[in-house]
């Protein structure tokens, strides 16, 4: 696969320049995985100094749609279908990061799983999803 | 008692639970990090006849169990128990808070193997990943879920 992170970050920052926005960008990509980074941002953290559920969604859910790239390519149509996330403990202290796995590619949807952790603790997942896109064009 | 005596006390009280024997269910392997059961199809378990695949809640039910064991397999690392019914009285005191199955594929073979993996155990929540395969590697569904530990 030729795809590079390189190759994501633009695409997404032409076709979806909020997500870009936010900061989120790729930074690993393989057959059947991508990696998601969020760069701390003290302006976003919820009370207690805790990266926000909300926030770690997101990057969850922008993971999936990378992975989603390295089954179809850079086409901007594949969308949420649905993503459950579990919260494992409390995030703090970094940047984020979030790693998808391919569970299943199939016509018209991709399943995949997700786990975040906070940079330099990967031994201690934050949360854990599951989610599938749909394959819309 | 020794881990292998747990590990066997939990495979009995597995077989002793009704809806397990339903299902044929056997614990084949029993480790902190790593927990494994097996069933083998049967004509009882199909949801769809003319596919002759696995009834969904049969693989939910399994993917239930496994978890739970997980969970299970975790909290008696830091406990002292001198029979299987102090193994039975932990296992009683679980349930299943919250359980999310996805179905990747039809539940065709000929035998299942799932498999449960710790996410994370506190004092008093365990989650768990857990995946069901069939006997040629096929990954059929996954799941998540959240367990009360006492």
């Amino acid at each position: 696969m030729d795809l590079t992170p390189d190759d994501i970050n633009d695409f997404v920052a032409r076709e979806y320049p909020a997500a870009h926005g936010a900061g989120m960008r790729c930074t690993e990509v393989g057959e059947g995985f991508a990696l998601a980074h969020w760069p701390h941002d003290r302006s976003l953290l919820r009370p207690g100094g805790l990266i926000s559920g909300p926030t770690q969604f997101t990057l969850a859910d922008l993971a999936l749609w990378y992975l989603s790239f390295t089954v179809l390519g850079l086409k901007p149509m594949a969308v949420t279908s649905d993503v459950h996330i579990t919260f494992l403990r409390p995030a703090a202290g970094g940047d984020l990061l979030a790693r998808a796995d391919l569970l299943r590619a199939g016509k018209t949807r991709i399943s995949g799983r997700v786990t975040l952790w906070v940079d330099g603790a990967q031994e201690r997942p934050v949360s854990h999803a599951v989610g599938t896109y749909g394959v819309l064009a | 008692m020794t881990h292998d005596e747990i590990s066997e006390a939990v495979a009995q009280i597995t077989r002793t639970i009704p809806f397990n024997q339903v299902i044929g269910i056997r614990v084949e392997r029993f480790e902190v990090d790593h927990v494994q059961v097996a069933f083998d199809m049967r004509p009882e378990l199909v949801g769809n006849i003319p596919r002759k695949i696995l009834h969904g809640g049969v693989i939910s039910a399994t993917l239930d169990l496994v978890g739970g064991v997980t969970a299970l397999a975790s909290v008696m690392r830091d406990r002292e128990v001198s029979s299987i019914e102090e193994v039975g009285e932990v296992f009683s005191n679980f349930g299943t808070i919250d359980l999310r199955v996805d179905y990747l594929r039809p539940g065709a073979g000929e035998t299942f193997v799932a498999t449960g993996y710790v996410l994370r155990v506190g004092r008093r929540v365990a989650v768990t990943r857990m995946e069901l395969h069939n006997e040629t590697d096929v990954l059929i569904a996954v799941g998540t879920g959240t367990y009360i530990t006492g």
